[in-house]
C-alpha cells in the first residue's frame, strides 16, 4: 500500500490500525474537541491526541435524547459517536469552550459516556489580548499538571521541545501540500488532499510525518489535473468528511485551498521557542494568538484578511462557505465575509448544510449554479 | 401633555414613553376591562389624540390584564418606569450624551457615572415584543433580510434590525460580556463592524470561583479605561458610588421579593416577570429602584394580609420556570393563574442567588470587586457562563425553597447551550427533588415561532395530566 493509500483510509475509525496498535502497547489516547487544544502537550506526555470526529455518522437517535434539534448536527453526531461506543477506545477527553454546543457536551459525556474516565475542560477567552493570554496560559499550565498527574507520566522540557519539533515538521509538510495545490494544474484533488490533512489529527504524529513525506514525493511526480471548470476554496463550519468536496469536484470544481479549522488554520504558525524560553508558554502563545476562529471577538478583520489571502494565493475563482444549520458562529461569519469578499471580486456561495450531508439535491443544485457562475470554461 | 420626540432614531424609545403615559392614563380610569366601556374601539374614541396611534399598537389582552385589580399596582409601577425612563433617555440624547448599547448582563453604574446614555440592546426587542401586537418582528425581519439566519436570538435580531431601520440612535460603542452566548457575540461583532464603532468585550470567565472573580474585576477595570477614552473623561468615584447605591437598593428589594415569593399562597403575580428582567438591565437608575420598591410593597402587603393571587377556590400550583418566559404574551402568566391556579415562583432570567451580596461602596476597589461579583450573579449570566451544575443546583435549591410543584422549562429556540443541557436539568431536578418537568420550544420574542394559543394548549395538556 502506498503512503497516500495508507493515509486516505485513516478517516475511517474502524480501519485506523494506529488506534489498536497504540492501545495494544498499553499507551493512552485522549480525545480533544477544538483547535485550541494544545496537542504538543498530549504528545509530549506520551499520549496520542485524537481529534473527535463523526465521519460517516448515519443518525443521531441516541444524542437526540440529550441534545435537541436546535443543536447543530456536528455536535449531535459527535455525541452520538460517544453514546454509541464509537469512542470507547479513549482513555480521556479534553473539552474546550470553543462553542456553546460543544462545551455543554462536557457534562452529558461525563454522565452518560462512562467509558471515558478522564475529562478536562480548558477555557479560552473570547478575544485576543495580553491579559486573556495570561488566562489561557494558566489554563494550559493547569491542564499539563492535571494530565500528567492523571496518567502518571513525566513531562520534561526536552519532551516538550521534541514534541514541538514533530508538530512543526507536520506543519512544514502540510504547507508543502498546500503549495502543490496552488499549481495551475494541481497534482491532487481537493477530496484526496483533505483525507491526507484529516489524518494528521487521528494518528500518531511521527508516523504521520513519515507517511506524508512519502506521499508528497508521489504527489510531486503526478501529472496535474487540467479538466476543471473552477478553482474553489472552502470554509465555514467544521468539516471532517470529504463528501461535500466530492460533490464540488463531481460538478467540475476543484478545491485548491480552505480556511477550515481542521484544514489550513491548523498549521499556519510554527511554535518558536526562544533560547532558554519556556516551551509550554510558547505552545500557549502560538495557539492563542494565531488564526482566530469566529468565536473570537474583535477579530473579524483578521479572519477576513486571512480568507482573502488564502483565496488570492490559490488563485481561486470562488469560495464556498458552508454553515451547519444552528451554527451561530459560522452563520454570521459566512454572511459577513461574503459581504466583504464579493465587492473585492471574490465570488462567494454561502451554503447551509448539515454535518451528515443530507438534502444533497439542493446542495448539488446550488453548487452547480455557483460553478456555472464562476466557470473558466 | 408630555413632549414626544418625532425623531426617527427615537421611534422605539418614544413609542415606549407614550405607551407608559397611555397606560397610566388608562389605569387612572375606573375600568376593570376594556369591555366595561364598550371594547377597544369605544375606549379609543375617548383617548386624547396623541395616545390613539399607540393604543392601536398595544396588545388588547395586555390592557385587560393590567386592568385586573391584582395587577394594577404593578402595572402603575411598570408604566411609570417606561414613561420616565424614555423621558430621561431623550434628555440625555438632547444633551449630546453618547449612546452605549450594552448586553443585559452588564449593570450600568459605570456607564451612568461616565455620562453615557446606556441602552440595553436586548431590551429593545424584549419590551417592544411585550407591548405591541406586532412585537419586534419588523426588526427581526430587517436583519434576516440581510442574510442572517433565523436561528439567531430574536433579542439581538430585533435590535439589530432597528439599527438597520434607523429606529434607534447611532452607537458610540457596544459593550458585551463574552458569555453567554455565541449568537449575541456574533451579532454585537456584526453591529460594531457595520457601524464602525468599538466593541468593548468584557471576558466572562468560565468558572464560579475566586480566580474567575479576580479576573472579572480586572476586566471591569480594563472596560472602564476603554470607556473613559470614548467618554473623554475619568470615572468619578462619588458618581459611581451614587449609582451603585441605587443599584444596591434595587437588588435589596429584588432579594426581599424573591424571599416573599416562598410564601404559600404565593403573593406575587406572574405577568410582570419578563418585565422584571428588562428592568434589571436598568440597575443603577432610580427607575429600577422605584419599580422594584413598588413591587416589593405590593407583594409585602399581600403577605401581611395572607393573600394569594389565584382565584378563590382554586388550588395553587407552584410553578418555577427553569429557563425563559415568552416576552410576547405577558397576559399568559395571568391566564395561568386564573385558569389553572398556576403561580410563578422563580425563573432563570430574574433569579439572583439567595446569598446575593450588596456591593461595598467603601472605595473604588471594593466597588469594582462588587461589580465583578454582581456580573457573575446576574440572572442568566450566572447559569449560562459556567458548567451545568450551577444551573442545575440553582433549580434544585429553588424547587425546595419555593415548594415547587412543577418545573416548566420553556426553551428559547436560539439558546443552543440550553438545548444541550435541558435533559440533564430536567433529569437532575426530578432525581433530587421529585419535581416533574415540562419542556417545550418557543422563541421568547417572536410569537410566529410558537404562537400564544399553542403555548396555552401545551399548558392545558400538561395540567390535564398533572
Amino acid at each position: 500500500m502506498t503512503a497516500i493509500e495508507e493515509l486516505k483510509k485513516l478517516p475511517s475509525r474502524e480501519k485506523n490500525s494506529y488506534i489498536k496498535e497504540w492501545k495494544g502497547d498499553g499507551r493512552n489516547i485522549v480525545g480533544f474537541t477544538c483547535h485550541y487544544a494544545p496537542k504538543e502537550i498530549f504528545a509530549a506526555a506520551g499520549i496520542f491526541p485524537y481529534r473527535l470526529e463523526a465521519r460517516g455518522t448515519k443518525e443521531t437517535g441516541l444524542a437526540d435524547v440529550y441534545y435537541h434539534r436546535f443543536n447543530c448536527t456536528y455536535s449531535r453526531c459527535i455525541l452520538q459517536e460517544g453514546l454509541s461506543g464509537g469512542y470507547a477506545f479513549l482513555d480521556g477527553l479534553c473539552f474546550l469552550n470553543g462553542c456553546e454546543q460543544i462545551r455543554r457536551m462536557y457534562e452529558v459525556w461525563k454522565e452518560h459516556v462512562p467509558t471515558t474516565d478522564y475529562q478536562y475542560m480548558i477555557t479560552v477567552p473570547h478575544s485576543i489580548y495580553d491579559e486573556g493570554f495570561e488566562w489561557y496560559k494558566e489554563e494550559i499550565f493547569r491542564f499539563k499538571e492535571d494530565l500528567t498527574n492523571n496518567f502518571a507520566t513525566r513531562l520534561t522540557k526536552g519532551d516538550l521541545l521534541a514534541s514541538i519539533d514533530v508538530y512543526n515538521e507536520s506543519k512544514r509538510l502540510l504547507k508543502e501540500l498546500y503549495e502543490l495545490r496552488k499549481a495551475d494544474n494541481p497534482p491532487i484533488s481537493g477530496a484526496e488532499a483533505m483525507k491526507l490533512i484529516f489524518a494528521a489529527d487521528i494518528m500518531p504524529r511521527e508516523k504521520y510525518n513519515a507517511l506524508l513525506k512519502e506521499a508528497l514525493k508521489e504527489i510531486r511526480s503526478r501529472e496535474g489535473i487540467k479538466d476543471y471548470k473552477a478553482r474553489i476554496m472552502v470554509g465555514g463550519s467544521p468539516l471532517d468528511d470529504t463528501q461535500l468536496i466530492e460533490i464540488i469536484e463531481s460538478l467540475g470544481g476543484i478545491v485548491v485551498t480552505d480556511t477550515l479549522c481542521g484544514g489550513s488554520r491548523n498549521f499556519q504558525e510554527f511554535i518558536e521557542v526562544e533560547k532558554d524560553g519556556d516551551p509550554l508558554e510558547a505552545i500557549a502563545r502560538c495557539y492563542y494568538y494565531s488564526n482566530p476562529c469566529p468565536r473570537m471577538m474583535n477579530q473579524f478583520d483578521s479572519r477576513c484578511e486571512y480568507t482573502e489571502k488564502m483565496a488570492r494565493e490559490a488563485n481561486v475563482d470562488g469560495t464556498i462557505l458552508t454553515k451547519i444549520v444552528f451554527c451561530d458562529n459560522h452563520a454570521v461569519e459566512c454572511t459577513m465575509i461574503a459581504d466583504e469578499l464579493e465587492p473585492k471580486g471574490i465570488p462567494v456561495l454561502s451554503l447551509e448544510r448539515e454535518h451528515m450531508l443530507t438534502d444533497v439535491g439542493r446542495v448539488r443544485t446550488r453548487i452547480e449554479a455557483f460553478i456555472e457562475r464562476i466557470s473558466r470554461r | 401633555m408630555a413632549e414626544y420626540s418625532d425623531r426617527k432614531d427615537r421611534t422605539i424609545t418614544t413609542r415606549w414613553q407614550i405607551s407608559g403615559d397611555l397606560a397610566k392614563f388608562i389605569l387612572n380610569q375606573d375600568l376593570t376591562h376594556l369591555d366595561d366601556w364598550g371594547g377597544k374601539e369605544a375606549v379609543r374614541e375617548i383617548l386624547p389624540e396623541h395616545f390613539q396611534k399607540n393604543f392601536d399598537m398595544i396588545q388588547t389582552d395586555l390592557i385587560n390584564c393590567i386592568l385586573e385589580e391584582k395587577n394594577k399596582q404593578t402595572a402603575i409601577a411598570f408604566a411609570e418606569n417606561i414613561s420616565k425612563w424614555g423621558e430621561w433617555l431623550h434628555e440625555q440624547l438632547d444633551e449630546g450624551k453618547k449612546v452605549v448599547y450594552h448586553y443585559f448582563i452588564h449593570t450600568i453604574e459605570p456607564l451612568l457615572a461616565l455620562d453615557f446614555a446606556p441602552i440595553c440592546f436586548e431590551v429593545l426587542s424584549g419590551l417592544t415584543s411585550a407591548l405591541y401586537t406586532d412585537g419586534c418582528e419588523e426588526g427581526i425581519d430587517a436583519i434576516e433580510a440581510e442574510g442572517y439566519p433565523d436561528h439567531l436570538c430574536s433579542s439581538n435580531k430585533g435590535a439589530a434590525g432597528y439599527l438597520l431601520k434607523g429606529y434607534i440612535p447611532q452607537p458610540a460603542c457596544f459593550l458585551k460580556g463574552s458569555a453567554p452566548c455565541d449568537t449575541s457575540n456574533r451579532v454585537y461583532e456584526w453591529a460594531a463592524h457595520k457601524y464602525k464603532v468599538p466593541l468593548i468585550v468584557v471576558e466572562a470567565p468560565y468558572y464560579m470561583n475566586e480566580r474567575a472573580h479576580k479576573f472579572l474585576t480586572e476586566e471591569i477595570k480594563r472596560m472602564i479605561v476603554k470607556l473613559e477614552k470614548i467618554a473623554g473623561k475619568k470615572l468619578d468615584e462619588d458618581k459611581l458610588r451614587h449609582y451603585i447605591q441605587l443599584s444596591n437598593e434595587a437588588v435589596d428589594y429584588l432579594a426581599k421579593i424573591q424571599d416573599l415569593r416562598k410564601h404559600v399562597p404565593c403573593p406575587d403575580t406572574g405577568w410582570h416577570r419578563p418585565a422584571d428582567t428588562i428592568f434589571t438591565a436598568q440597575l443603577g437608575t432610580p427607575f429600577a429602584r422605584d419599580y422594584f420598591k413598588a413591587l416589593y410593597e405590593n407583594v409585602k402587603e399581600r403577605v401581611d394580609k395572607g393573600q394569594g393571587v389565584i382565584p378563590e377556590g382554586k388550588k395553587e400550583i407552584r410553578l418555577a420556570w427553569g429557563y425563559t418566559w415568552e416576552a410576547f404574551d405577558l397576559p399568559f402568566f395571568n391566564w395561568l393563574e386564573n385558569k389553572h391556579g398556576a403561580i410563578y415562583t422563580e425563573d432563570t432570567l430574574t433569579y439572583f442567588p439567595m446569598d446575593t451580596e450588596m456591593i461595598d461602596t467603601t472605595n473604588m476597589e471594593t466597588m469594582l470587586a462588587g461589580l465583578g461579583r454582581r456580573m457573575m450573579q446576574m440572572p442568566m449570566a450566572r447559569q449560562v457562563m459556567s458548567f451545568s451544575d450551577v444551573w442545575i443546583n440553582d433549580f434544585v435549591d429553588i424547587s425546595r425553597a419555593y415548594k415547587v410543584d412543577a418545573l416548566a422549562i420553556g426553551g428559547h429556540m436560539a439558546c443552543k447551550h440550553f438545548w444541550a443541557l435541558n435533559k440533564l436539568l430536567s433529569d437532575k431536578v426530578k432525581e433530587k427533588t421529585g419535581v416533574p418537568t415540562l419542556r417545550f420550544e418557543m422563541d421568547m420574542m417572536d410569537k410566529r415561532f410558537t404562537s400564544p394559543s399553542e403555548l396555552k394548549r401545551i399548558m392545558d395538556d400538561f395540567f390535564a395530566t398533572f
